[in-house]
């Protein structure tokens, strides 16, 4: 879901207090609505997402205990991975210890599929890494379960699954934010040991180029229709 | 309603127009009851009937007074109605009996097929509730056509008696009428979803045919269901979550430092196989260097020991003992030469012998590049190898080994 856009920035305003008035309702439910970065290109989102493990939400979900436990377990060689990817190799050498029913490699190739398909996890190349929704979602499980092998960004402090780190330094920081703190800067510098940034800086989001690529392209048939 | 008498009665006369004007009124009574203007008008025509026939019968009873009592009877059960076991051949009769007692037959006639009417319809009730026919109107049309010749109170009542039947029948029909409305016919539903999908198994014959269909069948018939019936429902997408579905484990951290462990071990792994890969491709290298070192010193040595005196190339090379062996002094030999530390040419017999370059001759600009290349190929076959041996007399190595 993208901001709408006319000209002039009052119907951004809008939005936002559109999301928040829907968020105060649902905040009893433990749901919100929270809006979040693109790791790749910088593009803003935003993602329904669950807050809170109560006996529903162990209940209600669209995957079985041994799918689930694949996604903890690829989400966990994710966080460990220095690149933020985790190769599907790697990931199916882990069906073995997977708990609940026994599940085959190519049952484990159509699961992973299954997440690419609802959108948890991103595929590039033969690699797996968290969908930006899955970030929003899964940040303070992440920052629960793996304290010590979490990334943060030095410039926004947020979660970090794929970036540039600097390699005198070690620091890390996301694409989107490079590109923000970087922009317009012939000579790049690590923020940290000034040392000459070695990665090719890459370009801010611009929302106006998103929509003409989008005209371009044929219309997504909407989800739900009313009429033929 | 009242009829006045025309005529003082006899208290018996008095009892039959009694029970005569109740019938009348019965009737009446009847015609109220239905709707049809047919009978509507029969009631309308029984009223002025029984006038006739009453003051008909009032005459014939006085005439029975003055006469004979059997009359009175006759003529009394005839003012009720028409009685089958009436006598009309007694003497006496006067033509008003005459024409009663045609009446009588005719009323008879007419109580006859109401009966055959009224024991059809009963027989055949099943029939006609439960079936879409038109029986039902078929009989009270059949009632209609016979009410025409109705005269009397008794051929009403049987008419009456028909209606309420058939009106019970129309009842049961119209109750029947409404379920049907709302009835739901499976098999047709499921056979005009099939005409919908495109799928005309209507047609064939093989019941087997569904069955083995592939997979793609039945995923086809639910996507154009789906497509239709989605367009008519108004639904909220359901809401999709991971996080909440599974309990945060507080024993991860622990395997996280395993992990950590592990990982670094692999790293320590990771750099030892490299650094041995390191020495043994340089040790390859080295090999080859130090063995030609080893051989130009051997060279060198030589020279010192017998100065002046180039040694012959195949005495130097060959080793009389292994042709492997001479291979490789002639790849080690070729490398000196390269490096430009010896000379190799003809001597006055025209066999190869090998002369030291002083390193001062190195020095003063008689670098391998001022020379020019030259390039020779040297090669030697195990039969030349072993010639050489024989001819040159060769019985040990110049180059002795270092292993």
């Amino acid at each position: 879901m993208t901001s709408s856009h006319t000209s002039g920035n009052a119907t951004v305003e809008k939005l936002e207090d559109f999301i928040n008035n829907i968020n105060s309702v649902l905040e009893s439910l433990y749901i919100e609505i929270k809006k979040g970065v693109t790791e790749d290109d910088g593009r803003p989102i935003y993602a329904l997402v669950n807050l809170a493990t109560t006996s529903v939400s162990k209940m209600a979900s669209d995957f079985a205990e041994n799918e689930l436990d694949l996604f903890r377990k690829a989400l966990e060689l994710i966080i460990d991975s220095e690149t933020g990817f985790a190769s599907s190799t790697n990931i199916l050498n882990l069906v073995d210890q997977l708990k609940g029913k026994k599940m085959r490699k190519k049952e484990a190739e159509q699961v992973l599929q299954k997440f690419v398909q609802h959108k948890w996890l991103v595929e590039k190349e033969g690699e797996f890494t968290l969908h930006c929704r899955a970030i929003l979602e899964m940040e303070q499980y992440i920052r629960e379960t793996h304290p010590d092998a979490v990334k943060v960004c030095d410039l926004c402090h947020g979660l970090l699954i794929q970036g540039q780190s600097c390699e005198t330094c070690g620091i890390k920081m996301h694409l989107p934010c490079v590109a923000k703190y970087f922009q317009s800067n012939s000579e790049p510098r690590c923020p940290h040991c000034n040392d000459y940034w070695p990665h090719e800086i890459p370009e801010v989001f611009d929302p106006e180029k998103e929509r003409e690529a989008g005209i371009s392209k044929s219309n997504k048939k909407p989800l739900r229709s009313r009429q033929h | 309603m009242g009829i006045r008498p025309p005529v003082q009665l006899t208290p018996s006369v008095s009892a039959v127009v009694g029970s005569v004007a109740k019938a009348v009124s019965w009737a009446s009574a009847v015609a109220d009851m239905s709707d049809e203007k047919d009978f509507l008008k029969g009631g309308v025509e029984k009223e002025e009937e029984p006038g006739v026939s009453f003051t008909g019968s009032a005459a014939s009873v006085k005439q029975a007074e003055e006469e004979r009592e059997p009359i009175k009877v006759e003529v009394a059960l005839g003012a009720d109605g028409c009685s089958d076991d009436l006598g009309c051949g007694d003497a006496g009769i006067t033509p008003d009996l005459l024409g009663l007692a045609a009446d009588e037959e005719k009323c008879r006639n007419i109580r006859k097929q109401y009966w055959q009417l009224i024991y059809n319809v009963q027989q055949n009730r099943d029939d006609i509730v439960n079936t879409a026919s038109d029986s039902l109107t078929e009989a009270l049309e059949e009632a209609n056509v016979l009410f025409d010749g109705v005269s009397r109170t008794r051929e009403a009542a049987l008419d009456a008696q028909f209606l309420v039947l058939a009106s019970d029948l129309g009842k049961e029909k119209a109750k029947q009428l409404n379920s049907n409305t709302s009835f739901f016919n499976q098999v047709a539903f499921c056979d005009f979803l099939f005409l919908f999908v495109g799928l005309n198994w209507m047609e064939d014959d093989e019941q087997d045919e569904l069955s083995g269909c592939d997979d793609n069948v039945p995923l086809s018939f639910w996507e154009t269901v789906q497509k239709e019936a989605s367009s008519w429902m108004l639904r909220a997408e359901t809401f999709h979550f991971i996080f909440g579905s599974f309990k945060s484990e507080p024993s991860a951290p622990k395997h996280r430092l395993d992990h950590q462990k592990k990982v670094h071990k692999m790293e320590e792994n990771g750099d030892m196989p490299t650094k041995l890969r390191k020495v043994d491709l340089n040790s390859n290298q080295e090999a080859t260097e130090k063995e030609v070192e080893r051989i130009l010193g051997l060279l060198q040595m030589y020279f010192r020991k017998y100065p002046d005196t180039p040694v012959s190339y195949f005495e130097f090379v060959i080793d009389p003992n292994s042709f492997s062996r001479t291979v490789e002094n002639i790849f080690y030999v070729s490398f000196i030469i390269r490096d430009g530390f010896a000379r190799i040419r003809l001597d006055q017999d025209r066999l190869p012998i090998l002369e030291p370059i002083n390193i001062n001759q190195m020095g003063e600009g008689n670098d391998p590049s001022s020379h020019g290349r030259k390039q020779g190929v040297i090669s030697l076959s195990l039969e030349d190898w072993k010639n050489i041996v024989a001819a040159f007399e060769i019985s040990e190595a110049m180059i002795t080994n270092s292993y």
